[in-house]
């Protein structure tokens, strides 16, 4: 869907951005994680097109990001701002720019609100809404474009619990019937992981290793296996079955150079492939079928003297598997 | 004195007298087409001001908001020289009628209007634009959007603009000659009715100037009520 090169975006002399290289690929819900500051916002609006960057290109479905057609690519802001008019009008505007006639209009606006669970709403001002409303009216408002992609900032900022649930469930459903990618980028790890099918991170402005480590799709079996779109069975502990998203968290996976007899059901064997020093962990990334991120102690990683390209044994336990 | 001008305004109305008719009509005429031309451009220049950076940008809204304090007498004054038979367009013969008033008034709430738009457009939430362009809206279209959410406060540019047009009296006096039935206009019968020592007229006229500009406020924030329904 997205491939950005050598991306530079400064602000006077402060470089707010900067990533050598970026694919993001199409038929996902991806994750962009990060904490405040990161340079997610900008990010962003510069996939969005909206805003451009300093240095760098941005190919967009393999042509620039400027040669997008209006309305195929739609950022909703954290906050979503509303025209300061009818719901109805609100979700009317993009339609407007595109010279839709008006009894299209009318029908797609009715169908969209059904979608979002707003219906009834059409006639109040759009800024008398709720925080969970107003979101649901900003993905309406980019629904009814039929657009390509729709990037989030921080949907979640100042939303309750209930109208968090709400929200995942509209993008799921969407993604899903209506085929539309989506972008989110917030530092709502919970709702990012329960919501995500891809994911990548940011820190300083910089890609940083992906802290949304082991997010993998797939289905649940009627055994209760999980199986990764790339063939990879794992066992769970779970009653749910169909399709679904599973994390497992790298501290919770054991390396080891022979086969332990241990009480740990999901036990594979793989490659080292990538090895990442940080100050008081490393990150090792083993190829069992799919790449899977392990945190061990640099004291382990000295006694078991991994290198890149070792055959490796990777072991967790069923209860390691967080399963959305 | 209220009492007699409360009771000239109605004796004045209920005679259906043509020569007040008259009055009011020229202040009604020469300010609304004053206020249209300095609105057609004023609203244009003062978005432009908002959503585009140049150099000496912040020196000529110095220079506008400067000219918000200008007494109408001197720009009366400026304009009287060059309309005059000696000036650059006496030529046009302009002056003394309704059209130099026209040319003065729309000099002097020309600033307002570009002052008030700008601020309005300024505190517009720059989320519009952003939210506008995302959704497909090119340059138009997004202005469009921008415009409509500064709306209130574009009207009551346009209401100010208005209102310190019709209440000016230096310019009337100054470029129309106050002529009864051509230029004579509220303010200038004003001051002609209290130099003349006809109190009780001028204030009935004063009246009726201020019952039409609280009218139009009035309407203003009517609309502006219904709107945030």
């Amino acid at each position: 869907m997205y491939e950005l090169k050598n991306i530079l975006k400064t602000y006077g002399t402060k470089t707010v951005l900067s990533i050598d290289k970026l694919i993001i690929k199409d038929k996902n819900i991806t994750a962009i994680s990060g904490p405040n500051g990161s340079g997610k916002s900008t990010l962003l609006e510069i996939l969005a097109g909206i805003q451009k960057p300093t240095e760098g290109q941005i190919q967009f479905k393999n042509k620039n990001i400027v040669k997008r057609k209006p309305g195929q690519v739609i950022i909703i802001l954290q906050n979503p701002i509303m025209f300061n008019t009818s719901v109805y009008s609100n979700i009317a505007f993009g339609l407007k720019v595109k010279k839709t006639d008006k009894k299209t209009i009318k029908q797609k606006i009715e169908a969209v609100l059904v979608l979002v669970n707003l219906n009834g709403f059409a006639k109040q001002n759009a800024r008398t809404l709720s925080g969970g409303e107003k979101q649901r009216l900003a993905i309406a408002r980019a629904l009814v474009l039929e657009p390509d992609i729709i990037l989030m900032d921080e949907p979640t900022s100042g939303l309750d619990v209930q109208a968090k649930e709400q929200l995942k469930k509209t993008i799921k459903t969407i993604h899903k019937d209506k085929k539309i990618d989506f972008i989110i980028a917030s530092h709502d790890t919970e709702f990012l992981f329960q919501t995500a099918t891809d994911a990548f991170s940011l820190l300083n402005g910089q890609q940083a290793p992906v802290s949304v480590e082991n997010l993998f799709s797939g289905v649940i079996n009627a055994n209760g296996n999980f199986i990764i779109d790339s063939g990879v069975e794992m066992t769970l502990s779970t009653f749910k079955r169909g399709k679904a998203n599973i994390l497992i968290f790298p501290e919770n996976i054991v390396l080891s150079k022979h086969l332990l007899k241990s009480s740990m059901t999901n036990v594979f064997k793989g490659e080292v492939i990538k090895l990442i020093k940080f100050d008081n962990e490393i990150k090792v990334w083993v190829d069992i079928g799919i790449e899977l991120c392990c945190k061990i102690t640099p004291i382990s990683l000295k006694k078991m003297q991994i290198t890149i390209a070792d055959n490796i044994f990777v072991e967790f336990k069923a209860t390691a598997i967080k399963v959305y | 004195m209220f009492f007699d001008a409360f009771e000239n305004i109605f004796l004045i109305i209920s005679s259906g007298s043509t020569d007040l008719g008259i009055i009011v009509w020229i202040s009604l005429e020469v300010t609304l087409i004053a206020t249209i031309i300095a609105s057609v451009f004023g609203i244009i220049i003062g978005f432009i001001l908002a959503i585009t950076e140049f150099k000496f940008k912040q020196l000529i809204i110095s220079i506008l908001n400067t000219s918000l304090a200008i007494p109408t007498v001197v720009i009366g004054l400026f304009l009287y020289g060059l309309l005059s038979r000696s000036g650059v367009f006496g030529n046009f013969s302009l002056l003394y009628t309704k059209t130099a008033i026209i040319i003065g008034q729309t000099v002097l709430i020309f600033p307002i209007i570009i002052t008030f738009v700008h601020s309005a457009i300024k505190a517009v939430d720059p989320g519009i634009e952003k939210t506008a362009r995302s959704l497909g809206a090119g340059r138009y279209h997004t202005s469009l959007a921008i415009m409509r959410e500064a709306k209130f406060g574009v009207m009551l540019a346009i209401i100010a603009a208005f209102g310190r047009g019709i209440s000016e009296v230096g310019i009337s006096m100054m470029l129309g000659g106050n002529i009864a039935g051509y230029t004579r206009n509220m303010t200038t019968t004003i001051a002609l009715e209290h130099n003349k020592g006809d109190f009780s007229l001028a204030l009935a006229v004063g009246l009726i100037l201020l019952i039409i500009t609280f009218g139009i406020n009035m309407v203003f924030h009517y609309i502006q009520r219904i709107n945030k329904r």
